[in-house]
């Protein structure tokens, strides 16, 4: 069973990555990026790739699920930031 | 190798990686790419993670939970000034 402790990890986590959403939004409403920064997504996606692999050797998933839904995001954006510049 | 280190290597770039994006918004003065609500529920979300930090006495997450939080509310006080 999960305990409350747990679930305010994952509430915290959650909300870390969704949080994205609204630049996803707003960069694909607007079509401008110049603002954002290539090296932070760059190595924000790449810090998420390492956090997967480290929660995939240490066998959470929840983290690892978690991460991967926030790669995805980032990747998102990164990719915006390359279309628009 | 410690999966530890793997994790803290982890953590540690994602809490720079937000470094290149106040270098920039504090140079440029312009932030209207931005979103507000990003970087706000972003505080939000790791106001409660310095917190779980605490709770479980884990003070390599509550600390780097920290500063990733400072960064964050640097992005969001630029964001704010520059509109």
């Amino acid at each position: 069973m999960m305990q409350a402790i747990d679930l305010l990890g994952y509430s915290a986590g959650l909300i870390v990555v969704l949080s994205m959403l609204p630049q996803v939004w707003k960069s694909w409403k607007t079509k401008s990026t110049k603002d954002i920064s290539l090296g932070r997504y760059l190595s924000y996606s790449f810090g998420l790739v390492l956090w997967i692999a480290y929660a995939i050797i240490i066998g959470n998933g929840p983290v690892a699920t978690m991460n991967a839904l926030g790669l995805l995001l980032a990747l998102s954006i990164l990719w915006l930031k390359l279309r628009y510049g | 190798m410690n999966p530890e280190i793997l994790g803290y290597i982890a953590g540690t770039l994602v809490v720079v990686s937000l470094l290149p994006q106040i270098i920039k918004s504090w140079k440029t003065r312009s932030t209207k790419d931005i979103s507000a609500w990003r970087y706000g529920l972003y505080a939000a979300g790791l106001s409660i993670w310095v917190i779980y930090g605490f709770l479980i006495r884990s003070w390599p997450v509550t600390l780097l939970m920290g500063v990733e939080l400072l960064l964050a509310i640097s992005v969001l006080m630029l964001k704010i000034k520059h509109g």
